[in-house]
């Protein structure tokens, strides 16, 4: 039975190219019923977390200027901040960058390509949201 | 589609699920559509790239844009139905993204690959 997060989070996702920041905030909006807010770069990111104090931040590696790691790094610095779990997504994941992004202290690393209708899902999962399913 | 229709059908049953996937698909195409030409941007960057590289005029700046691009491509196609797009993008960052940059060869290989890349995505209608 599908399911749905207990209560509507507030995610900030942050990527430099608009389609997926787009695809991403319609499927977390629509099939995940959470509130989104978009970043395209890394130092609107870190602005925008400290103003909006997200649930969890969704954050593209390769970003020009400030790169996702980076970003990360600096979120972890700022102690009103460091306690958002932060899920970096990028495309064609090696093992080894996977356990360098998780020894930094990320919550999860999601790969590019993902199926949209799943994504939800698959945030909830890694975040160890409480799953209600319909109805119950 | 509202955000609550969608919501509505979530789960349901095999007929509603079926019906919220198609609602996916729908919204997940129309952002396609909407992003077509600046995604079909990024395939003119990897083939700015390798036509610089054919022709003997790369410089670091050029196969940087292009492997970016390609990198970017690489993620974005598949999430919006090319996955066979997406695997080429793949290919072509790989090439441009290595520490000594491509082969003349490998340029030449690369033509045939940006070619595929443009074609997969123009005349190929998203699989979602």
């Amino acid at each position: 039975m599908a399911s749905r997060p207990d209560r509507a989070r507030r995610i900030l996702v942050v990527d430099d190219d608009a389609s997926i920041r787009e695809v991403t905030r319609m499927t977390l909006e629509m099939v995940g019923g959470h509130e989104v807010s978009t970043a395209g770069c890394g130092r609107d990111a870190l602005a925008q977390a400290v103003r909006e104090r997200p649930d969890a931040i969704l954050l593209d590696v390769m970003m020009p200027g400030l790169d996702g790691p980076a970003t990360f790094e600096r979120l972890q610095a700022d102690p009103s901040t460091a306690d958002i779990p932060v899920i970096l997504l990028t495309a064609k994941l090696q093992a080894t960058d996977q356990a360098r992004f998780v020894a930094l202290g990320v919550r999860a690393v999601l790969s590019k390509p993902f199926d949209p209708m799943k994504l939800p899902g698959e945030v909830a999962g890694l975040l160890g949201w409480r799953e209600a399913t319909d109805g119950g | 589609m509202a955000a609550d229709d969608l919501k509505a059908q979530d789960g349901s049953s095999d007929g509603r699920e079926s019906a919220a996937d198609r609602a996916g698909a729908a919204a997940v195409s129309a952002i396609w559509r909407r992003h077509r030409a600046e995604i079909l941007g990024q395939v003119g960057a990897v083939e700015d790239a390798v036509r610089d590289g054919v022709a003997g005029r790369s410089d670091n700046g050029g196969r940087e844009r292009g492997g970016r691009a390609a990198h970017k491509l690489a993620g974005s196609c598949g999430t919006f139905g090319f996955p066979v797009a997406g695997e080429i993008a793949g290919r072509v960052e790989d090439a441009l993204c290595g520490s000594c940059g491509p082969s003349a060869d490998q340029y030449l290989a690369l033509v045939g690959l940006a070619h595929a890349l443009r074609r997969a995505l123009e005349s190929g209608s998203p699989a979602l």
